[in-house]
Order: structure tokens, then sequence, then C-alpha cells
């Protein structure tokens, strides 16, 4: 093999399989790169037999090949390599990688050894979003995800696609996120992704911009950016039906600030951190929500927030990380929180006071802490 | 309870007969009697012991413990390091946890750890072959029996077969649909209820309990 690259998109290219695939190796073949020249492209794939990852950039090739390094050693070299076009030549036993006055040989592994990994079939259907809008989404939604391996179907999120629109959802059993979105291209099916990798590929979706293919197919899921991939394994098992846990109905809405509650809960919070399960309790009474934590090694506090009450008022508290949570994933200026009472989920939704405005179809539910 | 961190060494004669070297251990005498030498390792179980009833004899650096079997302990203090003695409370008796009954109860209040949606109708529902632990209706409306045991094995499967068998022929019922829900489902018998299209479920008593749970879950 002989080519020619230029180093930011060969660095670029190296750093995201890797990075994408993550460090969970359990064949010496799986800690490589393997780099395949031909047709005027460079094609870097690497894989944990879960996630796979592909990139191809152009490249100028002298002699095509294939040969497999070591992924972090490559990637660590041409992170740290000067702005000048890097030259590869050589076989997988040893290749010389070149860039400036600086030149090095890797002893690479058998890329015979690398596990070929069904890619999406040609025909399989493919649906299309934007990927701004997709990568919005999997950050709304992925973060209600458990990571409990112990329950491997809650480290998943759900991804549903029907009548034109995709939903994902998610949950650790003490919250559920969910968010629908338009297709462009729509397709039908439905997949229970692992979080980590559908997060793996919203930063791609950021990454890189435009719009996201997604391919529904038996067992994984892939998703194409551009000229990157990845396609990953689905979780085998069944999604808790949460549609049944959604509340029809509820006695109190609340309409608050969303910066002004998450700051005011994280100054709270910290006299609950240090101590788990420390619950903050909100307090809706007319025209404010009053935060308050109590922990007996260290004192309490309390902050009020101004807030738009309609219902009668109630106390309701929450663990504060998933609140916040909830809060940040909405994104809009203002919150909604649904309550029925102390003890029943309440539900957080972004708000806007134009009621034609758009805002995200985004449902956020969330199981309250018992104050003893 | 008298407890002796000792330096010391015993012998042993009655069903055969050994010899504990010189060394630091705990001399353990029970207000039964029961006396008992026990080192740093071995779990519960003691280098030696002598079972009540006993009778001890305390000749200052050696003690002398007889039994009417005529088995002899004698332990030849070297040097003492500790001795305490406390009275302890009576025995109140291990509790076992999972008790079916307790089970029953707690799945009848929280079903949804049975699964998503589903509700409880009737506790103990009646079937001429005795009753069922559980009716539950599913979100869809579905009939749902619901058999509990500590430990699901294969005989609580075959158990909620027959009990599933008369009640498909209740009209107001049918189809009915199984679960068997236990702490801990045997392989066999989550074999047998798959193959049965029996579904099973393994449930926690201590989230159950909400003893180990100070956040509820949704599900």
């Amino acid at each position: 093999m002989k080519l020619r690259a230029e180093r930011t998109e060969f660095a670029d290219a190296v750093s995201w399989a890797t990075r994408t695939v993550g460090a969970r190796v359990t064949l010496p073949a799986l800690s490589g790169v393997l780099l395949e020249a031909g047709e005027g492209k460079l094609v870097c794939r690497a894989t944990d037999l879960e996630v796979a990852a592909e990139i191809a950039i152009p490249v100028q090739i002298d002699e095509p090949g294939r040969v497999l390094l070591p992924g972090r050693l490559l990637a660590q070299l041409v992170a740290r390599f000067p702005d000048a076009p890097v030259e590869l030549t050589g076989e997988s036993d040893r290749v010389e990688i070149s860039c400036g006055r600086a030149t090095f040989h890797v002893r690479g592994m058998q890329a015979e050894d690398f596990p070929s990994l069904a890619g999406p079939a040609e025909d399989a259907p493919s649906g299309r979003l934007r990927a701004d809008a997709f990568a919005r989404m999997v950050s709304q939604v992925a973060r209600a995800a458990s990571t409990d391996e112990g329950r491997p179907v809650l480290t998943g999120v759900q991804v549903t696609a029907a009548d034109g629109r995709i939903t994902a959802a998610a949950t650790d059993s003490y919250r559920l996120a969910v968010r629908s979105l338009d297709f462009e291209d729509a397709i039908e099916g439905s997949a229970l992704v692992p979080a980590r990798s559908l997060q793996e590929a919203a930063k791609a979706a950021t990454e890189v911009g435009g719009s996201v293919t997604i391919i529904l197919e038996e067992g994984q899921v892939s998703f194409l950016f551009g000229d990157r991939r990845l396609t990953t394994k689905l979780i085998e098992g069944s999604f808790p039906n949460y549609r049944a846990l959604l509340p029809d109905a509820h006695e109190t809405s609340v309409v608050v600030e969303r910066a002004a509650l998450a700051e005011a809960l994280q100054r709270v919070a910290i006299v609950a951190m240090g101590q788990a399960n420390t619950p903050v309790t909100l307090t809706f009474t007319d025209g404010s929500v009053e935060l308050a934590a109590t922990n007996q090694e260290m004192g309490d506090a309390a902050e009020a927030v101004p807030a738009e009450i309609e219902g009668d008022g109630l106390s309701i508290a929450f663990n504060p990380g998933f609140l916040l949570g909830g809060l940040e994933a909405t994104g809009t200026d203002r919150v909604r929180i649904e309550l029925r009472d102390g003890l029943k989920p309440a539900v957080l939704r972004p708000h806007q006071d134009d009621t034609e405005a758009a805002t995200d179809d985004l449902t956020y539910l969330l199981m309250p802490m018992r104050v003893s | 309870m008298r407890l002796l961190v000792t330096r010391c060494s015993a012998t042993y004669d009655g069903r055969l007969s050994s010899t504990l070297s010189e060394a630091v251990r705990l001399v353990m005498v029970k207000a039964d009697g029961c006396v008992a030498i026990h080192a740093d390792v071995g779990a519960y179980k003691p280098l030696n012991w002598m079972n009540a009833p006993n009778s001890l004899t305390d000749e200052g650096d050696r003690w002398v413990v007889t039994n009417p079997k005529g088995e002899r302990l004698v332990i030849e203090l070297h040097e003492v390091l500790e001795d305490v003695s406390y009275e302890l409370d009576t025995d109140r008796g291990l509790t076992l946890d999972g008790v079916e009954s307790e089970l029953q109860a707690l799945l009848a209040e929280h079903p949804a750890h049975l699964e998503v949606g589903l509700t409880c109708v009737q506790r103990e529902f009646r079937t001429d072959l005795g009753p069922v632990d559980l009716l539950c209706r599913d979100p869809d409306g579905g009939a749902v029996a619901v058999e509990v045991k500590r430990i699901g094995e294969i005989d609580g499967v075959e158990q909620l077969t027959r009990y599933l068998e008369r009640l498909q022929r209740d009209p107001l019922l049918a189809p009915v649909r199984g679960l068997f829900a236990a702490t801990t489902v045997r392989p066999q018998a989550r074999v047998l209820a798959e193959s049965r299209g029996i579904g099973w479920v393994e449930v926690d008593l201590g989230v159950l309990r909400g003893e180990e749970e100070p956040h509820p879950r949704l599900f």
C-alpha cells in the first residue's frame, strides 16, 4: 500500500473511528484500525463487535492495499503530526508513516483477523432526518437511559419509526424521556439502540451537519452521515410499554423560567449533595415555587423562584439530578411542569408563551421521591 | 456469652483425637454451655467445639470441658489477651425473607413490578383446582393469571398450567395469559414456562418493600 493523505482529514478520520468504537477490546485485532486504500479513497474501519465505525476520506493512491494498525497509537501519532501531508507505505507487518521530517515504522496486525461486519444491505429501506434535529433529539432523550448493565433493555433508547415520524424513548425506571420528530424521508420499524452508540451517532451528526440517514435492519441499525457510517447491534429484549405510564391528565400546571429554576435547584442541591438520595422539595404556592433541601449533617437550604401556577398548590420532592436533567432537556426559556399530587409522576415539557410557536414534542416524566 | 482472646493450645479426646498447637485464638463459651475455639479463618466453623450439655472446669490456666458422652476438651491458656462476658438477648429466631404471602400481597399492591400497565383484579382467585395467587388485567383488558413463588421451580409452572387450563374455560376471562413470578426463577422453570407460552418474571423483594428503594420507580 502506498498513499498520501491530507493530515487534518486523516487525523480526524482515525480519531473518529477509534473514539466512536471505544476501548472495550476482547480480541487484539479489535484494537486496530483497518485502513483500506482503493478507488481514490481511504476507508478507515474500527469495531468492538457491538459498534462498527467507518469513514472514507479522499487520498492520493499510488498502490492500493489494506493494513491493520493499532488504533490508539495511530490516533496519538497523527494528532501530533506537523501540518504536512501524511504518507503511508508498506504492508501490515511494517508500515512506514511519514509526515514532514518525521518518520515512524509501525508494526501492524494481520488484516485478515479484522472481523468483517455486515454493513447495511444495498436495498434496505432508509429514512432521513435533519442532522441537527436528530442530534438534539438524542441529547434530550438518551440522558434518561440507565447505565445499569443489570437491566440491559433500559440501557437502550427505543426508536420507533411510524407515520412519517421517529420517536425516541429512554427510561432508567425513575424517569422517562420521549421525543418525536418528523422524517424528511420516512421509514417504518422499531429498534432498541444502545444509548452510547446513539450518542456517538448524535455527536457525528453535529460534526458533519446536513442530514443523517437511518437504516433499520434485523438486529442492527446504521447511521450514515456523508462519508461516515456507524452501525450498531441492537439490544435484545422488549422495552417497557412506556405509553401506559404517560398520564393523561393533571391537576396543577406550573410555568417557570427554566434558567432561574435550574440555578436555584443547583444551589439548593449543594446541601443535598454528599448524602445519596437526598431529595429537593418543591412547594408550589401563590406565584412562586419554593425549593428546599435538608441534610442532617450539613444543614438546610431554601430558595424561591417566581412561577405561574394553575390549579391547587402542592409539595413534591425530586432527585435534584434527575430534575435538572429534565430542565436541561426541555431547551426552552420557560418550562411547564404538570402535576397530579406529591406522589405521582410529574411531567416536564418545553413551553412557549406564543401558542403558535413551535416547541419540541418532548415529554420528560419524573417519579417523585418519598420524603420522610 | 464469654469471649476469651487467648494464646492457647488444646487437645480433644472423644470420637477421635485432635490437637491444636499453641496460637492466638478466640474461645467462645455460650450461655447454654457450648464451647468453641475459633481461628481468624474458616467462616462460622470453629476449629474445635463441644456442644451442650457440657461441664466446664476452670483450673486457672487450664480449662477442662467434658460431656456425658465421655468427650473431653482440654484448653491450655498460655496467655489471656482479652476476657469479656456479655449477656445477650434471648433468641428471637431467624426470619426468612421472601415469604410467599408477603410477596403476593406486595405484588397485588404493585402489579407494575410484574409487567408495566398491569392492574390486579383479585388475590386468591378461585378455580376448582384451588386459588390462583393473582388475577390481573393488562392495559388491553386481557386477563393474566399470576402464580407467585419464593423460588420458581418446575412444579410451580405445572401448578400454573393446571389453573390456566381451568381458567380458559371461563368465557368471561378467556383467553387468559399466565405469568410466573418469583424472586428467582430456575432455568428449567424458565424453559418449561416459555415452552408453554407462560411468561416469567423475577421480582426483587427488597425493591417491592421499598426498603432498599427510597426513590420509587415509574414501573
